[in-house]
């Protein structure tokens, strides 16, 4: 079974935010909702490095560990899923995401508890697959349909990859070796625990 | 609505069995604040109470927010502040109901701060609105997402946020150097020179007045929780791990394993750091790593393992299945079943639960759950919740039918 990971290979990102559009318009995230952004860091210094962020669907998610009310689930391909049914916006998880990948809604009930969204790695929810029921708590289900998330398929550089994650390792590898550099698989120790050597 | 600050809780302590305790307890949930001035401890919590404590006592205990507590701030006249979940503030004195509560946010409170003669708050919605102590708070746009740490800085105050920025603001809250950060921010301390960021990536990042940054990576899981005194700097993470580090070279001076689970917040009392943790309890620890209460006695587990009991785990951080609700944000459950809606005793129901005309039975908490709270009670501060499947709901009715005689 394949394991799912995402690959931000921050020396090809132009900042173009295509990624963060595609995810909007593909799942009709609500307004004030970002499930994916483009972040600068070191910002007009050596180094500066773009970045298109989101839930990178860890390895022992730290937000499942805080969750009160076990809300996360693991799928068969490694993608990390809640249940907006059980979530109760309680924001334990956003402060414990190295990725910041948590978002919430300004409108909930009393303004507070509305449902924690996030980067469903295109694969839905607990719902059944493809059903308007799912589509309408979190976005379309393109991992059903056998095709990988649609922010990493729109991205011009293939600066963000999605896929296996032995293979997107091994594309990443081969483009270090071609180029000569790389500044590494930006977030891979923090998400998944290992590097990708080079 | 505002609900009745509760009474002081020396008689509570008491009938808690605490007198003897080192530990403070009184806290149903998650402790996400915590401060300390002139010989009081202040804490927040997900159970939506602020208390103060003199000692291990509850000296006072408030209840005003529609949510956790997540922000606490000791004021110079004796009372302090509180902000929630709800996006509101509310100032306390010593009575019974919050000198001002106000809704200064659209989305959760994250930290509070002192701004000049009043406060500042700062919170999910990437403002912060400062309030010299009268007149309507002024909200400035501080950053692009989140902000999660805020503290008061110079003449002015000093923010982190989700936009991986830590920014400067002057004593008129107006915007002035800022600094790139390596990683997304958790929390913001400062010793009133340095700043000091704790990181979800495990890593405590030192900002100097200058803006040089230098990294100490404390483990590999998320760090949630900073604070400082004079001397030195704690950092805690979702394991319950917190360190004590020097400040200036960021060496690890001692490391606790509270077994709290995550510690959400840290603070130095006069030569004790208080760790508040996701079991409900504030632990003392002498700087040298000593703890001076015996903890929280292990979790059992909830009978049977049976598919109701699984399913009741999403309800269990909010109720308990016992005569005493422990707490915590929702009444017990204990006797559920023929007894009318918003009656448990002791619990301060919204005035929307208390004048429903609904007795609860097998099928009406399973209605409950087919619908969900904002369309069976609507006005209810119970958050929304479902449980679509069939099976799992009469599951869930069958086990709180055997645990809740």
């Amino acid at each position: 079974m394949a394991r799912m990971k995402f690959l931000c290979d921050a020396d090809r990102c132009i900042e173009c935010n295509a990624c963060v559009t595609a995810c909007k318009n593909e799942h009709e995230v609500p307004w004030g909702i970002n499930r994916r952004r483009v972040v600068t860091i070191n910002d007009g210094l050596p180094g500066e490095r773009s970045v298109s962020m989101a839930c990178m669907h860890c390895t022992d998610a730290p937000c499942a560990a805080v969750c009160p009310v076990d809300c996360f689930y693991t799928t068969v391909d490694a993608v990390v899923l809640h249940s907006k049914d059980t979530c109760i916006g309680c924001g334990y998880c956003f402060y414990a995401c190295p990725f910041g990948a948590p978002q919430y809604p300004k409108v909930g009930n009393f303004g507070t508890r509305g449902k924690m969204d996030k980067c469903t790695y295109c694969a839905g929810g607990p719902e059944a697959d493809m059903t308007q029921a799912e589509y309408v708590k979190y976005g379309s289900n393109r991992l059903a349909e056998g095709k990988l998330p649609l922010c990493a398929e729109m991205c011009s550089t293939k600066s963000l990859l999605a896929g296996d994650g032995d293979i997107i390792a091994d594309i990443y590898r081969e483009r270090v070796v071609t180029r000569g550099y790389g500044s590494g698989a930006w977030g891979w120790r923090t998400a998944y625990g290992e590097t990708v050597s080079v | 609505m505002i609900r009745r600050t509760l009474a002081c809780a020396v008689s509570l302590c008491t009938a808690l069995g605490l007198a003897q305790a080192q530990d403070l307890r009184g806290h149903g949930g998650p402790v996400r604040a915590l401060a300390f001035e002139d010989g009081r401890v202040y804490s927040g919590s997900f159970d939506t109470r602020a208390i103060v404590w003199s000692g291990t006592v509850a000296q006072q205990v408030t209840r005003a927010h529609d949510g956790a507590v997540t922000a606490v701030l000791p004021l110079p006249d004796g009372g302090f502040a509180s902000g929630g979940q709800d996006g509101r503030v509310a100032i306390w004195g010593d009575s019974s109901e919050p000198l001002q509560f106000e809704q200064w946010h659209g989305l959760p409170v994250a930290a509070l701060a002192p701004w000049g003669a009043g406060i500042a708050s700062a919170a999910w919605d990437g403002q912060i609105a400062l309030w010299n102590g009268a007149d309507a708070p002024r909200l400035v746009e501080a950053h692009d997402g989140q902000i999660t740490g805020l503290v008061s800085y110079g003449d002015g105050l000093a923010s982190v946020g989700a936009d991986l920025r830590l920014r400067f603001w002057d004593a008129d809250g107006a915007p002035g150097d800022s600094v790139g950060l390596p990683a997304q921010p958790s929390a913001l301390a400062t010793d009133g020179e340095t700043l000091f960021v704790s990181t979800p990536t495990g890593i405590l990042l030192r900002v100097t007045p200058g803006g040089e940054t230098v990294e100490q990576p404390l483990g590999d899981r998320p760090l949630i929780a900073v604070a400082t005194d004079s001397n030195l700097v704690a950092a805690a993470s979702i394991t319950g791990e917190v360190w004590i580090v020097d400040p200036e070279t960021l060496r690890v001076q001692v490391e606790l394993k509270t077994e709290q689970g995550p510690v959400w917040a840290l603070a130095f009392s006069d030569d004790e750091l208080l760790t508040g943790g996701n079991d409900g309890l504030i632990r003392r620890w002498r700087l040298d790593g000593t703890p001076l209460g015996e903890g929280a006695p292990e979790r059992v587990a909830m009978s049977g393992g049976s598919r109701g009991a699984d399913v009741f785990q999403a309800c269990a951080v909010c109720h308990t299945l016992t005569p005493d609700d422990g707490a915590r944000a929702g009444p017990t459950l204990h006797g559920i079943f023929g007894r009318r809606i918003g009656t448990a005793e002791g619990y301060d129901y919204s005035d929307a639960l208390r004048q429903m005309d609904i007795v609860w039975t097998p099928q009406t908490v399973s209605d409950l759950f087919k619908y969900g709270p904002d369309t069976y009670t609507p006005g209810s501060r119970m958050p929304e919740q479902k449980v679509p499947s069939e099976a799992d709901r009469a599951a869930l009715i069958e086990f709180l039918e055997a645990e809740t005689r």
